[in-house]
């Protein structure tokens, strides 16, 4: 069904691409938002990573691989959001994601201040690392999905992950500092 | 911190992103800007069935129709239709890499009125200096340093696609390798930047370039004053080739690059494409297939022997242009901006002779 969808849409039925969109919101929201950590962003970046498919349908040879493609068309949306926003940047309480007072989506030992440190070390990291990290820790994807996504080879999706989980470590440590 | 283990990592991720939900809005809002961009593909608009006669002077009055298709229109070479000459090149243009002694010995001997802004590509090492320059009233042009082994002595780029280029120039990192060079008409040697090898050659194919700015776009970079990210210069060997001007087109709201709204928009293309084709009364305008999108003009500004058939067609130039490639671009400011890349054509790149050692 979903194929049949990404097929037309790729014609330029634009009926298709709205069932799809339908369909991938959701998921592609909750992604932008566990990056960016703003509804107002995560929103702007999901609009755009859309708008930017529908622009590109014409330029996805396979569309067995729409969920690659699309993915890394979100990181993008992220990473240029993110950059609009970062010389204006302010985290407000209107800002951080509805659900970060949600009981039930929390580990009872995680504190409220807690999930303030790391929300804030999150802020500290770059976009492909907070992509990284969200792709693998959250959307639980491996290694080679990941490089699919974001357009780099395997090894480098390792080492860089890595590196993303050193940098939040330090962004952390740094956040808990008296 | 041996306390943000897997499972913690999870947590707060799930937290930050686990219980959003999209406003019910969002899907349309997507909805109708994807339903706007359809339209702009594929209405012929009233507007743009005109009779070939009035062409020149509709377009005279007011810019010219533009339909969207969806590819280009390759060119039977060598006499295409419409009368086009695209110029056939069997043999690939070759690139003039210069030493340091050999690039000074051509500014020595070459009357600067005789620069007319020509650049280079030069096999060098700029030595950078800190030099005293005045600041009073308003910063004066200042050096940047020396090619290495001369006493030539080298300048930022007066005309820069973005002020950031300058800075960057100054960086050490640029200074290795080859170097784009400009005999600037004020007299100075301007260092455009450094030019990225492919393979141990300079000329890049086109393809190559679009492959290698997609690996960019997957790196973190400083985004620029219009939102626009520009990365390295290449060398490439591609057709250049201009739509016929739109005399409509929607411009885009608060476009942040001018130079990429309506009017003569500019493409590469890896064969001579051309994007405009006439049917009748109807003329159709599509982003070639495997196309740079470049700077409006840019066919105008540096095309070899630039020129319009009697249809109004710009018949595809071959050349190596010098490009200044671009990994992020916004693209709503940006007016046929389908292709496979964008990139700002700085220069061609001409053959140079240069007289040998000795000589006089």
């Amino acid at each position: 069904m979903k194929l049949e969808l990404v097929e037309a849409a790729r014609r330029g039925d634009l009926e298709a691409f709205d069932a799809l969109v339908r369909q991938e919101v959701r998921g592609v929201y909750r992604t932008a938002l566990a990056i960016l950590g703003s509804e107002r962003d995560a929103e702007e970046a999901t609009q755009d990573a859309f708008v930017s498919a529908w622009r590109s349908f014409p330029r996805l040879r396979d569309p067995d691989r729409f969920d690659a493609w699309l993915g890394r068309i979100v990181v993008n949306a992220c990473r240029m959001t993110l950059r609009r926003r970062r010389s204006i940047r302010e985290i407000s309480f209107d800002d951080r994601p509805s659900g970060s007072n949600d009981p039930a989506a929390l580990d009872p030992t995680v504190l409220a201040a807690e999930a303030d440190a790391f929300d804030r070390a999150f802020e500290r990291l770059t976009v492909d690392e907070r992509a990284l990290l969200v792709l693998h820790y959250r959307d639980e994807l491996g290694l080679r999905e990941i490089a699919d996504r974001l357009g780099v080879r395997e090894g480098t999706v390792k080492s860089r992950l890595w590196r993303a989980r050193r940098s939040l470590e330090a962004a952390l440590a740094e956040e808990r500092r008296p | 911190m041996n306390d943000l283990d897997d499972a913690r990592l999870r947590a707060h991720l799930e937290r930050r992103g686990g219980a959003g939900s999209p406003p019910d809005t969002l899907p349309a809002a997507i909805h109708e800007r994807a339903s706007s961009i359809a339209q702009q593909r594929s209405v012929p608009a009233p507007a743009l069935r005109l009779r070939r006669g009035w062409l020149a002077l509709a377009a005279v009055l007011a810019g010219t129709a533009v339909v969207f298709a969806s590819a280009g229109f390759k060119l039977p070479l060598p006499a295409p239709e419409h009368g086009l000459q695209a110029t056939p090149s069997p043999v690939p243009p070759r690139v003039t890499i210069l030493g340091a002694e050999d690039f000074a010995r051509l500014v020595a001997e070459t009357p600067v009125a005789a620069w007319g802004d020509r650049v280079a590509i030069v096999d060098a090492r700029i030595e950078s200096r800190d030099f005293f320059c005045a600041f009073d009233p308003v910063p004066a042009p200042c050096p940047i340093g020396h090619l290495a082994g001369t006493e030539l002595l080298v300048w930022p780029d007066s005309a820069p696609v973005y002020e950031d280029d300058v800075e960057a120039s100054r960086q050490v990192g640029e200074f290795d390798g080859p170097q784009a060079l400009r005999l600037a008409s004020t007299g100075h040697v301007e260092l455009i930047g450094s030019v990225r090898r492919f393979d141990g050659a300079i000329a890049w194919q086109l393809d190559s370039m679009v492959t290698w700015i997609r690996r960019l776009q997957s790196f973190e970079h400083p985004i620029g004053p219009d939102g626009i990210s520009v990365g390295p210069l290449f060398v490439v060997d591609a057709w250049l080739v201009a739509a016929m001007e739109p005399l409509r087109c929607r411009a885009p709201e608060g476009s942040a690059a001018p130079l990429f709204a309506c009017g003569r928009v500019g493409f590469l293309t890896p064969e001579a494409i051309q994007p405009t084709r006439i049917d009748g009364d109807t003329i159709f305008t599509a982003v070639p297939e495997g196309s740079v999108r470049v700077q409006n003009l840019a066919y105008e500004t540096f095309a070899p022997d630039a020129r319009w058939s009697t249809d109004r067609l710009a018949e595809p130039r071959r050349a190596l242009y010098l490009v200044r490639s671009i990994i992020d671009f916004p693209q709503d400011s940006c007016f046929m901006c389908e292709a496979a890349g964008q990139a700002f054509v700085v220069a061609r790149i001409d053959p140079i002779a240069v007289s040998p050692a000795g000589e006089n």
